[in-house]
């Protein structure tokens, strides 16, 4: 064999092994000053609420850049900065995950509680055993009213924080409902539900509802401009039979969050038979996605929006139809004013 | 009952004509594979790790003319070198078919050049497992066109059996590819590791896309090594190195080395 096609051969391979070198691009340093860039741009590429948020992101890098050199930034000072940053966009789905934590805006600070566990289990749930919260619904009946607290709505995991069934709420809800037919009417309270899994609300949703209707939208990032978004994409929920027809009290605070705001929102405009009463809903109206930073650190950012039924931003919480408040004069007397309005409806 | 008589009837006829051919071969390999990439969606690490990979072949045809059938599946754990990610799971699938037809014989040196045209069914899966209930799937999933060119030479060995030494390149050329999107974890039902069950065809072939090689491209460059001891069977060693580049919205560059061991048998 001539030794020209040896060479015409170990050229072709050369070419296409060189490739890999030229397209795969290497890690960038996890230096301080590398780590806050990739930091930077991840946030300005990827966030989708600049529009509502109305942070000016380009002056917190100006602002911050300068304190970050790689010769005498260390970790903790690095991570007080980026979770300072993440901060301004008071956010709750965005945070920073390092190895000494995870840093968490907390969107119910500045705003009444609007719920006290110990008045609610004590005066009102008889003191039971379902104090600790354990389990998603937790049920009573008060004055021939079916009472339901729905604590969570995540999901059912292997403990290691592995989802194993996106939605557990339908069959536990319905149970509840069968249970008790002879109650006036229902009461749902999400105070201090902080989400989990929007197929769960959908579940609860699919009960009121007596045909395919449309709920939400979703409006995801699709590029790094501010303005890359495609287009909302609507969603049905399909109904669940029986359709559940007798008035439905739902109690909210700010501490309904993510995928219970969305709840709200749902079960603000579509069943006729629904009146949201306690206070404003904390948002969460953005679904995230996880990036990685160059030293390891985890980036979690809000990166599609979701849009209630007529494609509005839930971002900044909904508006219940009555507002009622959890005062702390009534929190002395043991006294649920926002349940107690609940009740009074019926 | 129409159904069970078409496939009965395709199956008659394929069956007949693969009679017709004369020569078939099926080969088992089995290996391990070293591989990296660069994903966009999460980030700018380079992620590397190592692959079990298994390969099953079936080929018929003749001197001039030949036909493979493959499967391959690969599976393992890609190590992030710098992140506080649990772990992330790879796994590749393909499923392809190339005929391919012996154009010339170069000279003295007796290479063989064959050049043909194949189809391939590719899914590359790439599962982030996250601390939190969210896990993250990335993913190429697609049927691509292929154009391949076969080198091939046969030596006889000091006990006068045969030694099969070939090398093909296949590039993808045209694909109908599907690529998670540029906001892509909860909203992706198709294919978030959340919304697997939710997974159909009709939603897969709605979000397919025709690519071509600006946009997409896969090389894979095949070394094989035959050595025949009987009529009927022997050992085949391989040297696969594969690279997939797709530039959408977001940028992903793969590129695995595969070495794989294993037998084959004529009939």
């Amino acid at each position: 064999m001539p030794i020209k096609h040896y060479i015409y051969l170990s050229s072709v391979c050369l070419f296409f092994l060189s490739c890999e070198k030229a397209f795969i691009t290497p890690t960038p340093s996890d230096e301080p000053e590398q780590v806050f860039e990739t930091f930077w741009q991840l946030v300005e590429e990827n966030y989708c609420l600049f529009e509502e948020k109305q942070v000016d992101w380009q002056a917190l890098y100006d602002t911050n850049r300068s304190k970050i050199t790689n010769s005498n930034t260390v970790d903790a000072q690095l991570e007080k900065i980026l979770e300072e940053m993440l901060g301004e966009l008071k956010d709750g789905h965005v945070n920073l995950r390092t190895p000494t934590g995870r840093s968490r805006f907390d969107y119910t600070e500045g705003f009444p509680s609007n719920l006290n566990r110990g008045t609610l289990y004590q005066n009102y749930l008889n003191n039971n055993s379902t104090l600790a919260e354990v389990g998603s619904i937790v049920k009573a009946v008060i004055d021939s009213v079916l009472y339901m607290r729905i604590t969570s709505f995540g999901s059912l995991n292997n403990g290691d924080g592995v989802d194993l069934n996106p939605t557990i709420i339908d069959a536990e809800f319905d149970a509840i409902l069968a249970d008790h037919p002879n109650t006036k009417g229902l009461i749902i309270d999400v105070r201090g539900n902080s989400g989990g899994n929007t197929g769960n609300p959908d579940a609860i949703l699919a009960r009121f509802i007596n045909q395919p209707t449309l709920a939400y939208h979703l409006r995801p990032k699709n590029g790094p401009k501010r303005t890359d978004f495609g287009p909302a994409e609507g969603f049905n929920i399909n109904p669940r039979a029986p359709q559940y027809l007798k008035k439905v009290v739902l109690l909210t605070n700010r501490a309904s969050y993510s995928a219970t705001n969305y709840f709200a929102s749902i079960m603000k405009n579509i069943p006729d038979n629904v009146t949201v009463i306690g206070g404003k809903t904390g948002g969460g109206g953005g679904l995230p996605t996880y990036k990685d930073l160059p030293n390891g650190w985890i980036l979690r950012l809000s990166t599609t929006q979701l849009l209630d039924l007529n494609q509005q931003q839930i971002e900044g919480g909904i508006e219940p139809d009555i507002n009622v408040e959890l005062t702390e004069e009534d929190i002395e007397k043991g006294k649920d004013t926002i349940l107690e309005f609940a009740l009074a409806m019926f | 009952m129409k159904f069970h008589l078409t496939a009965l009837a395709i199956l008659c006829c394929v069956g007949t004509w693969l009679q017709a051919q004369k020569q078939h071969q099926l080969s088992i390999s089995a290996g391990k594979a070293r591989s990296a990439f660069s994903d966009q969606l999460w980030g700018y690490q380079t992620y590397k790790g190592s692959n079990t990979n298994y390969e099953l072949t079936y080929g018929w045809g003749h001197s001039k003319r030949n036909n493979q059938l493959s499967i391959s599946f690969a599976q393992g754990n890609i190590a992030v070198p710098n992140s506080l990610r649990r772990r992330t799971l790879d796994l590749h699938f393909d499923i392809s078919y190339h005929h391919l037809r012996s154009i010339k014989t170069f000279g003295k040196s007796q290479i063989l050049w064959a050049t043909g045209a194949g189809l391939s069914t590719f899914l590359d899966l790439r599962i982030h497992e996250q601390f939190s209930s969210n896990n993250t799937a990335a993913y190429n999933l697609g049927l691509g066109l292929q154009w391949q060119n076969q080198f091939s030479r046969t030596f006889l060995r000091k006990n006068n059996r045969p030694i099969n030494i070939s090398f093909l390149i296949e590039n993808t050329l045209l694909s109908a590819l599907m690529v998670p999107n540029y906001a892509s974890t909860n909203p992706e039902k198709a294919l978030d590791i959340n919304g697997l069950n939710e997974l159909s065809l009709g939603g897969v072939v709605e979000r397919m896309k025709i690519v071509s090689f600006s946009k997409f491209w896969r090389v894979n460059l095949h070394t094989m090594i035959d050595f025949v001891e009987t009529e009927k069977f022997g050992l085949r060693v391989q040297y696969i190195w594969s690279m997939v580049h797709s530039r959408q919205r977001l940028k992903f560059t793969g590129a695995r080395h595969q070495f794989l061991g294993g037998c084959f048998f004529n009939f």
